[in-house]
């Protein structure tokens, strides 16, 4: 399991200033299955029920001088990834999809596959054999969330290539 | 991690390098330096280094910084330097080019600009190959065309110190029974280092994946593929050799030459063979017009080297420059023209359309370009090139500068083109709204997490 991402708003809320864009932006980027450790001046209640729409529980511990420190951690795991990690192709369920792009000219395997994953929940995996290794995907996957893996068969003629999908902004 | 993202500063070596081709066209059309001049006055070297380092040197560098990377499935290593680099042979380039003309008288200026431009020039190669072959160091497996950029820096580096010793001694630095042998023998070596062992090396080596890519065709692997390589490394080995007994004996070797030119020859024959072999077994129908282009270019290295080993032959110095002149400017810049036309629309896709793949429909590639419009300038340029190889044979100088010029309008017009796809105009209307990006500096892609 990853660390929970640590955000300090003190600073923010004793400067007057409005924490609320800071924490969101903090959400959008946990891993899935990640938490949040966050520090304010208050016990900040509204906060409690937005994230519980997301799928996070809390625990509120009062600090030294009147601040407080809350740990969100996601309740449920999202659907179809039970037992799969991100960072363990082990733990990844069989493909769904299937991409057979080694007759495409660049970039048609990059539009496909990632066409392909836009459509996918969290944690389904999808498989696609390439003519090459798709180096200028790896960085828009990367961008986007998903997990992948790859590698080039026996007489390096084809990319194989597994991908996990990632949280769906 | 195995990914390569868009190289910043590629199209800012791109556009110096067609300042320097337009530049150079622009005053041999004017009647500068060679045929109106003799091959080795102060202003034909003047446009002889315009072409090669300024056009040609900085074209390779900056498709190196983007194509290494994508070659070996590594990012490049220190991508701080690259602007590093283009300051150093920018400025190296310009006071050397002012330390030619200073042979000449040109202001009193002088000439140990030649020294000191050399000096910079020789600091930015070499850090452009250190910074290049530690990428190539970093990947897990060498591919067959990395070899060939291997063996392409390597002999970057010796031109440009070649060169750089050159200038000593045209500076007066450098004296003695030393100095005269290196006139005599080595310029051809400089030469051969700098437009055979690095341009030609690289180019072959890109080309090999380049247009297995865009081809859709097996990567190469075979007979002819190691064939090219080792006569290849032979035929530099051979030039090390000539070179090294240059300066232990003031000498030259003509064995070292005759064993270098077969294995040359061979290296060439064997590479265009297999280039045809990948145009045979590709799996698209149809070429695009940079894949057709390509096949005059590569029809250029054959020629080139057909007229070289002639002027080898005879000793004809008329067919000598018409050699350089296609090797140069048909193969070399023919294939850098077409490949940028491919190149700066897909760099541009990759920019504009990547974030959106699979979220909204995006365009294709060609989309950017049009081919139709582009098609003429490509002909223009490559008859032009014909043409001034021919006047530069049967030694018309009139000839020779009508076809510069009208080989400076292709170019120009080539230019056109690659403007327009970076502006996204001949783009369909579904996406004439969409964002431009910055003309020659991609802005750095953000990492979206949502």
């Amino acid at each position: 399991m990853t660390d929970a991402l640590e955000l300090d708003v003190r600073p923010i809320l004793r400067n007057g200033g409005e924490p609320f864009g800071a924490i969101m932006g903090a959400i959008n980027a946990l891993a899935p299955g990640q938490g949040l450790k966050l520090y304010a001046t208050f016990r900040p209640e509204p906060l409690f029920t937005v994230m519980a729409a997301k799928g996070f529980g809390y625990e509120a511990t009062p600090l030294e001088g009147g601040d407080w420190q809350v740990l969100f951690m996601p309740t449920a795991v999202p659907a179809g990834s039970a037992a799969s990690r991100p960072e363990d192709p082990e733990s990844w369920p069989d493909p769904i999809h299937y991409l057979d792009c080694t007759d495409m000219d660049p970039p048609e395997p990059m539009v496909q596959i990632l066409t392909q994953l836009e459509a996918m929940s969290e944690g389904e995996v999808m498989f696609a054999l390439l003519g090459r290794e798709p180096v200028f995907l790896f960085p828009e996957m990367q961008a986007r969330g998903h997990a992948w893996v790859g590698d080039f068969d026996a007489d390096g003629t084809s990319y194989r290539l597994m991908i996990r999908a990632g949280r769906q902004p | 991690m195995q990914m390569a993202t868009i190289s910043r500063w590629t199209l800012a070596y791109f556009s110096g390098a067609l300042v320097a081709l337009v530049s150079a066209l622009a005053l041999m059309a004017l009647g500068l330096g060679y045929p109106s001049e003799g091959l080795m006055e102060p202003r034909t070297l003047v446009v002889v280094h315009l072409i090669t380092i300024g056009w040609l040197s900085l074209l390779m560098l900056g498709a190196l910084m983007q194509f290494l990377p994508v070659l070996v499935g590594r990012e490049l290593v220190w991508p701080k330097l690259p602007p590093v680099i283009l300051a150093l042979i920018l400025s190296g380039l310009a006071l050397l080019l002012c330390g030619f003309l200073a042979l000449d008288g040109w202001h009193n200026a002088p000439v140990e600009f030649l020294t000191l431009g050399g000096l910079l020039l020789l600091a930015g190669f070499c850090v452009a190959a250190v910074m290049l072959f530690a990428t190539l160091l970093s990947a897990r497996s060498l591919p067959l065309p990395a070899g060939f950029v291997a063996l392409g820096l390597l002999s970057l580096l010796v031109a440009a110190t070649l060169g750089e010793t050159l200038a000593s001694v045209l500076a007066g630095l450098v004296g003695g029974n030393f100095s005269v042998a290196l006139v005599m023998h080595g310029v051809g070596l400089h030469a051969a280092f700098g437009l055979g062992g690095w341009l030609t090396l690289a180019a072959m080596g890109v080309s090999y994946r380049l247009v297995s890519m865009f081809l859709v065709a097996p990567e190469r692997k075979g007979v002819l593929t190691r064939m090219a390589f080792w006569s290849a490394t032979i035929a530099l080995g051979g030039l090390a050799g000539v070179l090294m007994i240059l300066i232990a004996t003031n000498a030259s070797w003509s064995l070292g030459l005759a064993l270098t030119g077969l294995a040359a020859a061979l290296a060439i024959g064997a590479y265009l063979a297999d280039i045809a072999g990948l145009y045979r077994t590709r799996r698209r129908a149809r070429l695009e017009l940079h894949m057709a282009g390509a096949v005059a270019g590569m029809a250029m290295l054959g020629l080139g080297a057909g007229l070289l080993a002639w002027a080898l032959w005879t000793g004809s110095q008329p067919v000598l420059a018409a050699a350089i002149h296609v090797l140069a400017l048909g193969w070399l810049g023919g294939l850098g023209l077409v490949m940028l036309y491919k190149i700066v629309a897909f760099l541009t896709w990759l920019e504009c359309f990547a974030p959106h793949m699979g979220r909204m429909i995006t365009p294709r590639v060609q989309d950017l370009v049009c081919e139709r419009r582009a098609a003429p300038f490509f002909i223009l340029y490559f008859a032009a090139e014909l043409a001034g190889a021919t006047a530069i044979v049967f030694g018309s100088d009139v000839v020779f500068r009508i076809a510069t010029a009208l080989q400076l309008l292709g170019v120009m017009m080539l230019i056109h083109q690659y403007v327009r796809a970076r502006r996204l105009a001949d783009l369909p209307e579904a996406w004439m709204d969409h964002p431009k990006p910055r003309l020659i500096l991609p802005a750095t892609r953000q990492r979206s997490v949502a």
